[in-house]
């Protein structure tokens, strides 16, 4: 406790400089900036809610203008498309993750191996996900009643 | 020492919580992914408010959102406390998060309970 000045100069963790960026490593800083970009997300999810309520006007307009922006369009869509991937990506690795605190898959082949497939597997379930939706959208043109009017209809 | 003890029995309450929101958060996620898909079905925003008449929607939805913020709130305030060494900086960005996590939280419950009331047939 006395000497104050080495407990302040002392080098701290992570060390990212010294190291060359591997599977392992890279995925571990991907997990960070996935769960921060979920957060932001997650945010802005709880504040869409909020203006589906308060401001279902301006929630609308705000939507006519991204379709009709092309530029923000394809922002909005990338940003989209990027939280897909994100929450693909953290839930496995996050899944990952426990089992590392109960002690399992440690070894360095283990880990190599479980991050690649988390990784593709991520990846793999964007695409998949964003093809159905898009198959949804286009079968919604075509003749699809929505079951909220089934059951409206029935009352 | 009784300090220093301190610190450490906060940070693996933390660790703790981290965890086990993540696992809440495991079934939560999977029900998230097939509720958007069900919200792009319907493009029409009465059709969405229709479906915040089931409880278990609402409930799952709350949770989720509650759950969610909290374990993004513990995780990036151990990123903040991992890359900003100056401690004023450090101490005014965990306050900011831990107030835009509350106020989301906030503003999240409370609108999906009015849109869960706003479905009640009042006649």
């Amino acid at each position: 406790m006395k000497n104050n000045s080495m407990e302040k100069n002392r080098p701290i963790s992570p060390h990212l400089s010294v190291y060359k960026l591997q599977i392992t490593s890279g995925l571990s800083i991907l997990h960070r900036i996935t769960g921060a970009y979920l957060y932001f997300g997650l945010v802005i999810f709880a504040w869409l809610i909020f203006t589906l309520v308060y401001y279902p006007d301006s929630l609308e307009a705000f939507i006519v203008t991204l379709g009709n922006n092309i530029f923000l369009k394809i922002i909005s869509k990338l940003m989209l498309f990027g939280w897909t991937f994100a929450l693909f990506y953290h839930q496995l690795n996050g899944l990952r993750h426990l089992f590392w605190d109960i002690g399992k898959g440690f070894d360095l082949k283990t880990a190599t191996r479980t991050g690649w497939l988390v990784f593709i597997l991520a990846i793999m379930l964007t695409f998949g996900s964003w093809f159905l939706a898009c198959k949804y959208y286009s079968a919604q043109n075509v003749d699809v009643i929505p079951e909220a009017v089934i059951i409206e209809e029935n009352e | 020492m009784k300090n220093n003890l301190k610190k450490t029995n906060d940070a693996s309450s933390a660790w703790l919580a981290q965890r086990i929101s993540a696992v809440a958060l495991f079934p939560l996620l999977i029900w998230f992914v097939y509720f958007i898909f069900v919200v792009a079905e319907y493009r029409d925003f009465d059709l969405v408010i229709s479906m915040f008449a089931s409880p278990f929607i609402v409930l799952f939805l709350a949770f989720f959102i509650n759950v969610g913020l909290y374990h993004g709130y513990l995780g990036v305030k151990e990123i903040i406390e991992d890359y900003v060494h100056c401690q004023k900086a450090k101490i005014s960005l965990i306050l900011m998060f831990k107030f835009i996590t509350i106020i989301s939280a906030v503003a999240g419950i409370c609108s999906i309970l009015v849109l869960h009331l706003s479905t009640f047939n009042i006649d």
